[in-house]
Order: structure tokens, then sequence, then C-alpha cells
């Protein structure tokens, strides 16, 4: 790795090493990340339980709501919990993967970020294993839990194509969290002090995103549909799954679409963060 | 503990941001108090510095309390009926003070880096305890800053929100009135239980895992997500006697009239009385702390 030539700064998600040869560079980092991590028991203990505790604040939201406010647009409880389990699924591998994009405002104050522009290893792949992603252990173990709950509630015939598509519909909304992550990283890289936005896509996903997506006014059906997709990291994949197709806003063909617009959002991510890795390589 | 106090950080530590000067800095003034309050500017003049971070406080706050509306009033549809006690109306003005008071506040969480936390991790933790002024007043005043910026986007959206009819003002000036001074004690308790929290650092060295466990609790326990009303009663009533809902629940429900006046003096008093065990329990803390302080890289 030290002899080979030091890639441009902006070097993205693909630059630096060949991808066997990163996959090992990330797993020994994380491996060191979590030995780090284990020194200090207690907060390690913590930080897992954190990401149990914050799920349930979400579930216990919905099911509030679902208590207090019985009639959901024709939606039943477990058609509901298998919109939430889907998103929270995906959020958790996020997490797992790619959490460490909230660090980036954290790493830029340290200083350590100009530290990751100078190494020959993708800045991105530095990013994600800066630290290993406890809370995503939490998190995951909530959605499994969930998940279990929801398909025992459900009478979905589950099929070979029935699974694909919800194992389908999981990946896709991890990818889209990571490409509306990117764009706000790539933000942050821009206009310093703007890392509030990963709390409000984290807090707008969490507390809007386990809903049928008609019990919300039009504006807020397109705004979740076009602008900020995170419809698809739940609703549209369940409203198939369950057999609400028919009732889904704009057009029933969206119910299909959320691998296409997982792509959408990679893409356009990727090309935002590369284009704030640039700015910051200029001004900075 | 040995304390070095030359290196890095010595000389510049104290001089604004806006200082030039080239010579010595000017020792302090033998006699006279030293001006502290201005300590309560750290956390405004930060946010200043990063214009970014107000455009995008505005967004998130703007947004979320759009959204938390929307949300609510689709729940009640258009019936006006009463749920937990409290109509739709009520529930609207809730929801958006609840929003404002809570969000503000988790977006300025450390933004200052300021905590016992950061500085212990630089090791610079070691100039809170080198100062002129004692460490507990120099965060008292910090956090005093703190809770006049978040108090200012509180009243800004407030006045939004009566203007375009999403808050319903206070029912009387007497409630109104209660629910200020009943803000004033939840924003003590709320300052003492950040303050416990990020004490804990001492102890612990990295406290990520306390901070966002309170966290948690604070969002759930204090009404700032979900109107304490609308819990199972068992949950209700364990949760409204303890610190967090005086933060928020309490000025909140006053406010919006679903505790009436004439019922406010038992609530006032839990608050006040929170605002007392914790003052003495972070003063029982700053001690063992200071006796305990480890620097780190310093």
């Amino acid at each position: 790795m030290t002899s080979s030539p030091m890639p441009s700064p902006s070097a993205g998600l693909t630059g630096g090493a060949a991808p066997v040869g990163r996959l090992r560079l990330a797993t020994v980092i994380l491996r060191a990340g979590l030995r780090s991590q284990l020194a200090n028991r207690a907060d390690f203990a913590m930080a897992v339980a954190n990401g149990v505790t914050y799920q349930i604040t979400v579930l216990l939201f919905a099911t509030v709501i679902f208590t207090r406010f019985p009639s959901l647009d024709g939606w039943g409880v477990g058609a509901i919990l298998l919109i939430s389990s889907i998103r929270m699924l995906g959020h958790g591998l996020y997490m797992l993967f790619f959490g460490n994009l909230g660090l980036v405002p954290h790493l830029l104050r340290e200083g350590r970020f100009d530290a990751f522009r100078v190494r020959p290893v993708p800045v991105f792949l530095q990013v994600c294993t800066y630290e290993a992603p406890i809370n995503a252990l939490g998190d995951l173990t909530v959605a499994a839990a969930s998940l279990a709950v929801c398909l025992s509630m459900l009478s979905v015939d589950w099929t070979v194509a029935a699974v694909t598509f919800l194992l389908l519909a999981i990946l896709a909304a991890m990818v889209i969290e990571l490409g509306l992550n990117l764009h706000i990283a790539a933000l942050v890289l821009r206009f310093r002090g703007s890392e509030s936005l990963f709390f409000w896509l984290d807090n707008t996903a969490a507390n809007f995103g386990n809903y049928p997506l008609t019990i919300f006014p039009s504006v807020l059906q397109g705004a979740f549909t076009f602008a900020v997709p995170i419809a698809f990291a739940g609703y549209y994949p369940a409203a198939w799954l369950t057999g609400h197709a028919d009732t889904v806003p704009f057009t029933p063909v969206l119910v299909f679409l959320a691998p296409a617009i997982a792509a959408l959002s990679l893409l356009t991510g990727t090309w935002s963060w590369r284009r704030g890795l640039a700015y910051y390589a200029r001004n900075c | 503990m040995s304390v070095r106090t030359e290196g890095r950080g010595s000389g510049t530590e104290g001089r604004g941001p806006g200082s030039r000067t080239a010579g010595p800095v000017p020792a302090p003034r033998a006699t006279g108090r030293p001006r502290v309050h201005r300590l309560a500017a750290l956390v405004p003049r930060t946010e200043w510095a990063y214009r970014p971070r107000i455009a995008a406080t505005a967004f998130v706050v703007g947004t979320q309390v759009f959204l938390y509306v929307v949300l609510w009033r689709a729940l009640y549809g258009e019936g006006t009926g009463r749920v937990a006690g409290m109509d739709a109306d009520q529930a609207v003005s809730y929801s958006v003070l609840a929003t404002l008071m809570g969000t503000g506040r988790v977006i300025l969480e450390g933004a200052s880096q300021e905590t016992a936390q950061s500085k212990i991790r630089d090791g610079s933790v070691v100039f809170w305890f080198t100062r002129p002024v004692s460490a507990r007043r120099y965060c008292a005043w910090r956090g005093f800053g703190e809770s006049l910026y978040a108090t200012a986007w509180l009243l800004t959206g407030l006045a939004v929100g009566v203007a375009t009819g999403l808050v319903e003002a206070a029912p009387t000036f007497a409630a109104g009135a209660t629910a200020a001074l009943s803000y004033v004690l939840g924003q003590v308790v709320f300052y003492q239980i950040g303050l416990l929290v990020d004490l804990t650092s001492f102890w612990t060295i990295t406290s990520y895992g306390v901070t966002r466990l309170a966290a948690f609790a604070q969002v759930l326990l204090s009404g700032a997500l979900i109107p304490l009303w609308f819990f199972p009663g068992w949950l209700e009533a364990g949760a409204s006697h303890l610190p967090f809902a005086a933060t928020v629940h309490v000025p909140v429900s006053l406010f919006t009239g679903r505790i009436p006046v004439a019922d406010a003096v038992p609530y006032l008093a839990e608050q006040f009385a929170w605002c007392l065990v914790l003052a003495l329990l972070s003063r029982l803390m700053w001690r063992r702390a200071a006796r305990r302080l480890l620097v780190l890289g310093g």
C-alpha cells in the first residue's frame, strides 16, 4: 500500500486500492476500532443499548399514535409495522456500513479529515471505518424483532418472488439513506455548520416514514416521493407486499421503483460527494 | 494530578476571536470583579461564527414544526373530538411548542464543543480549572447563554406560530405568565440534567453512550415527541414525576391550558424541587470531578 501513488484529493468512493485490498483494509481498521471501543466496556454496552432505545422510541411513537387513532387509512397494525420494519432494517444496515458519514463534521472540526485526504486510501473508506458502528447492532436487533412480530401478524403468501422483493426493498432502503446522507455530507463539506441536516433526515425518516403516505396532504406525498424519497424506503414496497398497491398516490407503478430510486439516489449522492470533496480541496 | 499550563493552548486561551494584538496579553486587573457575564455570549457567538448553522437550524426547526402539524391534523382528521383530554388545536399547539423547545435544544447540544466530554478528549479541560473563574461558574454562564439563545428561537417560532394560527395563544394572561415561570424552571432542570450527564465523562472518559441514553430519555419522557397525555395511564403517571417532564411537558401543558392555572402550584413546586435536588447533585459531582481530573494530551 505504501508504495502506491497518492490519489488526487478528490478521490471519491472508488479511488485508491483494489477492491479486495480495500475490503481487507476496512476489516483490519474496523477490528482495531472495535478493540478501542471495547476499552470502555460500560460505554460500549450503553452504545449498543442506545440503538435499541432509539428504535424503541420510534416504535413507541407509532404505537401511541395507533392506540389513540386506530384508523390509519385502511392499514392494519401488521401492515404499518412492515413499513417501519423495512425502513428500520435498511437504516440499521446503513448505520452498520456507512453510519460514520454523520461523523464528517466532527472529523472536520478535529482536523482528522485533512489527514484522510493525504493518505493513499479513499476518503470515503476512511470515514466509514473511522469508528466501529456499535449503535447499528442495537438498531438491527430492534428492526429484526419488529419484522418478526409483523410477519406473525400478516397473512402474506411468502413466495420466492415476495421474499426476494422484501430483501430488495431492505437493500434499497439502505442505499436510499446512503444517497441522501452523501448529499448532506457534501453540503457539510461546503457549508460548515450545516450538520444539523443529518439529524433532520434521521428524525424525518424515523417519525414520518412509518405511515401510509395517504394520511399526509398531497404536498408531503410529493415531497416524500420525489424530493426526499423516504417513501420508497418502506411505504411503497410494503404497499405491494400487503395488497395496498392500488391505494398509493400518483401511480401504482411506484411500488416497484424502490431499487431504481435507490440507484438514482446513490448516483446523485456519489456525484455530490465528489463535488463536495473537490470544493473542499480547492477552498479549505 | 499534575497540571501543565505551558505548551499548546497557552497564550491563546482567553483571547477573543477578533483579537489581533501582537503584544503580550494584558494581565487581568487585580481588583474588581471579572466580567464573567460575557461568557453568556459564548454559544450565540459560536453560532454566529458558523452562519450556515443558523440557516440550517431555521430549516430544520421550520420543517419539523410543519411536519408534526400536518401529522397531528391528519390524525385528528375532520372531527373535533378530544383524545386524551386534548382537542386538535391543543394538540397542534402542544406539538409546535414542544418541537420548538426540543429540536432547538437537540441541535444546540454540544455545538460549541465546550463540553467536558470534548474537552477531556483533547486535554484542554485543564483550562477549566486554571482560570480565575471556577469551572462550575464557567459552565453555568455558558449554559445561561445557551438557554437564552434557545429561548430566542422559541419566541421567534411562537410569534410566527401565533401569527399564522398554528399556536393558540395562552387562554388567559395568568396561564401565559405561569407557563413562562414554569419554562424558566424547566430551563434550569434542563441545564442541570445536561451537566450531570456531561460530568460523568470525568469518570468514564468517553461518555457517548451515557449522552445518547440521556437524550433518549429526554426526548421520550419530556413530551418533546409525544404529549405525555397520550401515554398509557401507568407510564404517564410515572413519567410526569420525573425531571424530564419538568423541561417540556409542564410548561407546554400550562400554556395550552391542558393543565389549568388553578392546578399549577403542585407542578411548579415539583419543578422547583427538581431544580434544588439536581443542583445539589451537580455541586457534589463538581467537587468529586475536580478531585478526579485526568488530563489527556494536555
